[in-house]
């Protein structure tokens, strides 16, 4: 009769669990984290090798984006703000591009944005490198000791990113 | 003897649900797809002419996906192809788009969202013995107004009869 009841009970949660998810990836979350910054080796929009190496001692946001997603284009204007607001404090703004066209259209879309931080080029290893990136923007608030401190999945508010990246500096 | 068996039925139990849970995890990040081809009942190639064959596609509620015809450029137009196609492919028709605004575009944006249907009129000269099937790819980009999914492409098998 026990054995009766657990049995039902297994079902009753697996048939929860899979009904709870639909499936779809989280269109926006912000978790705390305490991650380490993966090794990584990208090529900047000036063909100069850009690493983890280059964020030592900063706080730094590294922005995972493409030119086809239309909510980065909103968070944009606000990492050019931060950048020129925050770097001489020690902290700079990444962005890794995850377009497949290569540079031509990033390039363009860096220009017409009036980027004043390092732009890279990525792929699916640099994204697996950061634990799978699967929704666009999904954007991490690093320390400066190295370790991600934040990480956010969509578009959130800028004043959540101000108060984060202010927190560490 | 009794408490025994009680808690290996207790710790299955626990281990079944477990690796339920990470089983359906997974699949929140990699099986996902914001559009997807609905079933087809075939379509009858018999003789000579045209044959118009349908495709329709369902879209997630709160995504959509670029028109085939999007009026930004660096946006990802829909498509549909056919694989080596055995017969001339006359036209592809998109359905018409919806203009929609988003707070991340200036303009309004030519999108699809719900249910569309890809019509392909194709010129069949004769029908090929053994064809059992039209094989294609379609390709989209999705997005909602607070974030966006990878391009995709998903297979388009649509039944021949005869």
């Amino acid at each position: 009769m026990q054995r009766k009841a657990i049995l039902a009970t297994i079902l009753a949660l697996g048939v929860a669990a899979l009904g709870c998810s639909s499936g779809a990836p989280v269109d926006v979350q912000s978790e705390l984290s305490d991650q380490p910054l993966p090794e990584f080796s990208l090529q900047d929009l000036d063909g100069a090798l850009f690493t983890n190496g280059d964020l030592d001692g900063k706080v730094a946001l590294i922005n995972f984006w493409a030119t086809w997603c239309g909510p980065c284009k909103i968070e944009m204007p606000w990492f050019v703000d931060f950048q020129r607001k925050y770097k001489d404090q020690g902290f700079t703004v990444l962005a890794i591009s995850l377009d497949e066209g290569g540079w031509d259209p990033v390039r363009a879309f860096a220009e017409e944005m009036e980027f004043n931080f390092p732009v890279a080029l990525g792929g699916d290893p640099v994204s697996e490198d950061f634990g799978g990136i699967y929704v666009l923007p999904t954007t991490l608030i690093v320390d400066r000791s190295g370790k991600i401190a934040f990480r956010h999945t969509g578009l959130v508010p800028k004043a959540k990113y101000e108060t984060e990246i202010e927190a560490l500096l | 003897m009794r408490p025994r068996s009680r808690r290996s039925c207790r710790s299955i139990a626990i281990g079944a649900l477990l690796a339920l849970l990470a089983a359906a995890a997974p699949a929140q990040q990699f099986g996902f797809s914001a559009a997807s081809i609905e079933p087809s009942a075939g379509v009858r190639i018999a003789e000579p002419g045209t044959v118009r064959v349908p495709v329709a596609v369902r879209i997630r509620r709160g995504y959509h996906i670029n028109s085939n015809r999007p009026n930004e450029p660096y946006l990802i137009p829909t498509s549909l192809s056919w694989d080596k196609p055995p017969f001339r492919v006359e036209s592809v028709a998109y359905p018409p788009a919806e203009e929609v605004r988003f707070d991340f575009s200036d303009e309004p944006l030519s999108v699809y969202s719900s249910r569309i249907e890809i019509v392909t009129t194709f010129l069949v000269r004769s029908a090929p013995e053994g064809l059992s099937e039209l094989r294609g790819r379609f390709r989209f980009q999705a997005c909602n107004d607070k974030s966006c999914l990878p391009p995709k492409t998903i297979p388009v098998a649509i039944p021949v009869r005869r």
